[in-house]
């Protein structure tokens, strides 16, 4: 016969956030076994609650489901950031997208009357709250309590 | 044997298109795996561009709150929640909206807003962390995206048809619009999905703790805003579950998954602090 473990193998899951502690039980008071970097493939054993079981280094420890996912993590994804006609143009390419959603989940006449009455876009202040940025490395000291 | 290996194969061969077909129709991550980067990518940027419209809205709604250092520590919060957050590929933007009412919201594509109102009646950073991580939640879960079916393509017949009849017209312009209004009706007048929000309260506080802050912090915010004088939670009462309900789901959470408190931070002083600067 055919083995069952070749047709279905272990699952494979990959760390998502910047770095994942692997916990020595399924708990938070569990000891810190040590992290996992970003990327980090981990094959794991089972689940128990909002934790994965996972081989590290011989042993088996446990890791938040919160920070893993099935497949490695993805570059980040920015759009050229332009003014409101941009925007707009951007919208106008893909009738697909939107139609079925909005058809099918769409609002009653009078509530889009009133929506679009009440909600002015301003994209001056998006694009404000869009340069702000803070590094990792000001993340961190600020994680350690310091001052800002 | 060999011809036991021959039929099994054959049955793998058989099984693996649906394989394929079924994890097309699942979450984002499984179309990762099963259809072109390119499709994903897609997927992402519409994503993004909804949530922009959705945030230019609430910002010409409210106004930015001008206030630097507060700006700049909301975003060290908000920074620090996102290093564990699962959507490594979204840019996160964090912001105060200049209104007195008490509510935080979340748009698609990483753009969390918080209120000025909000911000004056906390006491301490885990408090604030446990909000902005409660935003966090719905966007990484893609809780508007998933209810309004939002994708940078469809490869529905009727949306193929949809896409040869009416593509690049102004009804992709007016569908567009019309989504973009039904995500802001969600957010300040029918709420997200019961489950979705408890998915974010549950989010919350194990995004809290995971980045070092007290998830407790997010049961006092809501004992003391629950008493709040009157109406700055109109918004949030209407959208929300009940604070008891919600209050019982957040201590029940911190119980089962063995959260010490007493061991992580609320970083009160800091809070304090930079809170004086609000006028």
């Amino acid at each position: 016969m055919f083995p069952a473990a070749i047709l279905w193998a272990q699952d494979i899951y990959f760390v998502q956030s910047q770095k994942a502690r692997v916990m020595s039980a399924p708990s938070f008071k569990g000891k810190i076994m040590g992290e996992a970097g970003k990327g980090t493939k981990l094959i794991s054993s089972g689940r128990e609650g909002s934790w994965i079981k996972v081989g590290f280094y011989q042993k088996e420890g446990y890791v938040s489901s919160l920070l893993l996912s099935k497949y490695p993590p993805m570059e980040k994804q920015t759009l050229i950031k332009g003014n409101e006609a941009d925007l707009r143009q951007s919208v106008r390419r893909r009738a697909s997208t939107y139609t079925s959603a909005a058809a099918a989940r769409g609002l009653a006449q009078d509530d889009r009357r009133r929506l679009s009455a009440e909600e002015k876009a301003d994209y001056g202040g998006l694009e404000k709250m869009e340069s702000l940025s803070v590094s990792s490395h000001e993340v961190a000291r600020f994680m350690e309590g310091n001052k800002i | 044997m060999r011809r036991n290996v021959v039929i099994a194969a054959a049955i793998l061969c058989s099984l693996l298109p649906q394989a394929v077909k079924a994890e097309a129709n699942g979450n984002w991550r499984q179309r990762t795996s099963s259809e072109s980067a390119i499709t994903v990518r897609e997927d992402i940027a519409e994503e993004i561009r909804f949530g922009r419209e959705i945030a230019a809205r609430m910002i010409g709604r409210f106004s930015l709150y001008d206030n630097p250092r507060l700006t700049r520590y909301i975003n060290l919060v908000g920074q620090a929640l996102v290093q564990n957050a699962n959507r490594p590929e979204l840019e996160f933007h964090f912001a105060i909206l200049n209104t007195k009412d008490i509510n935080a919201y979340a748009a698609p594509g990483g753009y969390v807003f918080v209120t000025r109102g909000a911000v004056e009646k906390m006491q301490d950073e885990s408090e604030l962390a446990a909000v902005l991580a409660h935003e966090i939640t719905h966007i990484n879960e893609k809780h508007i995206v998933k209810e309004l079916n939002i994708r940078g393509s469809d490869d529905s017949a009727s949306s193929g048809l949809a896409r040869l009849i009416g593509g690049g017209t102004e009804s992709a312009r007016v569908a567009f619009y019309q989504a973009v209004d039904k995500a802001l009706d969600m957010l300040f007048q029918s709420g997200y999905k019961r489950e979705d929000e408890v998915e974010a309260d549950r989010g919350a506080v194990l995004l809290s703790t995971l980045t070092g802050y007290d998830p407790s912090g997010f049961v006092k915010y809501f004992e003391r805003i629950s008493t709040a004088k009157g109406k700055p939670t109109e918004i949030l009462d209407k959208t929300h579950p009940g604070y008891a309900d919600r209050i019982a789901l957040l201590k029940q959470t911190i119980t089962k998954e063995n959260i010490d408190s007493a061991s992580l931070k609320t970083f009160k002083d800091r809070f304090v602090e930079v809170q004086k600067s609000i006028k």
